[in-house]
């Protein structure tokens, strides 16, 4: 196939899948019993029985309840997409405003993370496949499963507390953007995303030895042994090229995986994040904050999966030449 | 007991052993998945005291004899409220996994069984619910739900059905086009038929496969959930919790509030996750590169 042909392809199917997130998120806020007006009017609890009738009718009528529900979509999508998030029911702020300013963070610790991530599990993934079934193996995937299996918010207490009862030394909480405070900023993001790098790389080492494994099953690799290679030259030129081009888009699987972590770890280590936002908005169950910034993150994971296709179509010659 | 029954168990034994000798890791995850459901179950039996109950007297006790855990800040015992959170996190998951893979397995078997339409649509919904990271999903469910044990339950199951959808669907697709199932419909046979008779069989391993790792995403997610304070409300005792709210001033004094809860949940995983990883490379080593 014709790569313009297949990335056009792959853009529709970005768009598709947005416009069914887009779908899904209109049909659970839709779904709830009563509807946003009512959980806003009752706390989510029902103890706001007491409110009148009539008040409710406004607020259903402000928030647009009251009109056919594909208008009510249209007129959703239209908002999100024209960047129209409206104000949030809580603070009053416009949530477009508030979400600018709290990206930054989000995207640092993403980043620094996925940082991480990749430099230490592919690496980690890599020598555990070259070496299999050896000590150095079975050390890389009992550290691999634990990135897996430790829960953030714990090894991050974990690490709070270690460093206040051994070291009398607490991690600067809080945030300060890189262009003022450089290396404040540095201290801040450091462990949070160490934090996450470590799971991650046990997720991408995981995935990384499996492609690394199965490229040397495969019969080329043993033609290359029999022609008498050396097995350093096998594996730079055979095993390598081939495994991990899969493993590029095993960094999009842990990329959704990181933006999970980063919402609780922005949490423990109170970086004024997308996520915290989220958290709080949640919390306060407020609608017109926790609708937009679900989208945000979903439409960012389809994004990032969309540019790691192009990615994997552009390195792979199968595809680029047909 | 009969000889047919007698072989059956002496054949389940031998192959039990095997798979222990081959894969020391999974076994041992088997252990600790055993133990687990064991605490859960006999959690009322193994507390040594009402996991619930405060007293001003027993305040912030290390491990000893009497608390093997130690207490709280609310002088409550420690061992006994990881007890009742076992039945807390395994139920959650348990529930969780069985209603999402109810869900994704039809899914899965009708889109793959009957191709065209129907999987197109199933395809892009779970692409579309799997392009949400697990906990903003969650959290949007819980948002318009609330938070409580129940839409914790529905949350996950929602989360993770589109990925036992998956797997059952190439199963299924697999198994659609191979000649005993011509031979199948052309003695008469019908679709139910075909499907809960020889699809759905060839579906076991995977789907053995897949929820043993959900249940262990299902326990992060419940802890993860209950940590925010969007999960099961408290006084309940969840792990997730018991790391989070006020207790966590004290963790400085008492490092054993801090250090139990977070282990039972990371062992619990862990034990999940190396019995799937054997469990793949035993039933399905196709599968090796999810």
């Amino acid at each position: 196939m014709d790569m313009k042909v297949y990335l056009l392809r792959r853009l529709l199917q970005g768009l598709l899948t947005l416009f069914l997130v887009s779908i899904v998120i209109f049909v659970i806020l839709r779904v709830a019993p009563g509807d946003v007006a009512d959980l806003i009017v009752s706390g989510g609890d029902g103890s706001g029985l007491g409110i009148a009738a009539q008040e409710k009718e406004e607020l259903r009528a402000t928030l647009g309840l009251d009109r056919p529900l594909y208008r009510q979509y249209g007129e959703w999508v239209w908002d999100m997409a024209s960047l129209q998030w409206g104000e949030s029911l809580f603070t009053g702020r416009s949530v477009w405003d508030d979400f600018l300013r709290k990206l930054p963070v989000t995207l640092q610790l993403s980043f620094m993370g996925l940082f991480i991530a990749v430099g230490l599990g592919v690496p980690l993934g890599i020598v555990a496949a070259l070496k299999q079934d050896t000590w150095v193996d079975y050390l890389a995937r009992v550290f691999a499963l634990g990135g897996v299996s430790l829960p953030h918010f714990w090894l991050a207490t974990l690490l709070l507390l270690a460093g206040v009862r051994y070291f009398t030394w607490s991690p600067p909480l809080g945030y300060e953007s890189v262009i003022d405070a450089p290396w404040r900023n540095f201290t801040q993001f450091v462990w949070p995303a160490l934090v996450l790098g470590y799971s991650g790389a046990g997720l991408l080492s995981r995935m990384t030895r499996s492609a690394v494994l199965e490229v040397m099953r495969q019969e080329y690799i043993r033609t290359a042994m029999a022609k008498g290679l050396q097995p350093r030259a096998i594996v730079q030129r055979h095993t390598l090229r081939n495994a991990l081009l899969p493993v590029i888009t095993v960094v999009g699987i842990a990329f959704a995986a990181l933006v999970s972590g980063s919402v609780v770890l922005e949490q423990v280590f109170v970086l004024p994040g997308v996520g915290l936002f989220l958290l709080e908005a949640v919390k306060f169950r407020d609608y017109t904050v926790v609708q937009p910034i679900i989208v945000f993150f979903a439409a960012w994971v389809v994004v990032v999966n969309l540019t790691v296709d192009v990615i994997y179509t552009w390195l792979n010659p199968q595809v680029r030449h047909g | 007991m009969d000889n047919a029954a007698m072989r059956w168990l002496g054949d389940g034994w031998t192959r039990l052993v095997r798979f222990a000798k081959g894969k020391p890791l999974g076994a041992l995850g088997g252990v600790i998945v055993i133990a687990l459901v064991l605490i859960a179950l006999l959690a009322p039996v193994l507390a040594t005291s009402d996991p619930i109950a405060q007293d001003a007297d027993s305040i912030l006790l290390s491990p000893g004899a009497d608390h093997w855990l130690g207490t709280d800040n609310l002088g409550r015992d420690l061992w006994s409220r990881i007890a009742h959170g076992a039945r807390v996190s395994l139920g959650v998951g348990f529930v969780s996994i069985a209603l999402g893979s109810a869900i994704g397995g039809l899914a899965g078997l009708v889109g793959g069984y009957y191709g065209r339409l129907a999987d197109a649509v199933l395809q892009q919904v779970s692409d579309a619910l799997m392009s949400f990271p697990t906990l903003v999903l969650a959290l949007g469910i819980v948002a318009i739900l609330g938070a409580s044990a129940t839409n914790v339950v529905i949350a996950i199951a929602l989360v993770q059905a589109p990925r036992v959808a998956r797997v059952v669907r190439s199963q299924a697709l697999a198994v659609k086009s191979t000649e005993y199932v011509a031979a199948s419909r052309l003695l008469g046979a019908g679709s139910v038929h075909v499907m809960v008779r020889h699809v759905l069989p060839h579906c076991m391993a995977p789907f053995i496969v897949i929820i043993t790792n959900a249940l262990g995403i299902a326990i992060v997610l419940e802890a993860s959930l209950s940590f925010l304070g969007l999960g099961v409300p408290a006084p309940e005792p969840s792990w997730g919790g018991m790391l989070a709210g006020p207790g966590r001033d004290y963790f400085n004094v008492a490092p054993w509030m801090a250090i139990w809860p977070g282990l039972a949940i990371a062992l619990s995983v862990y034990g999940f996750n190396l019995l799937g990883d054997a469990l793949r490379d035993v039933l399905d080593p196709r599968q090796r590169l999810l």
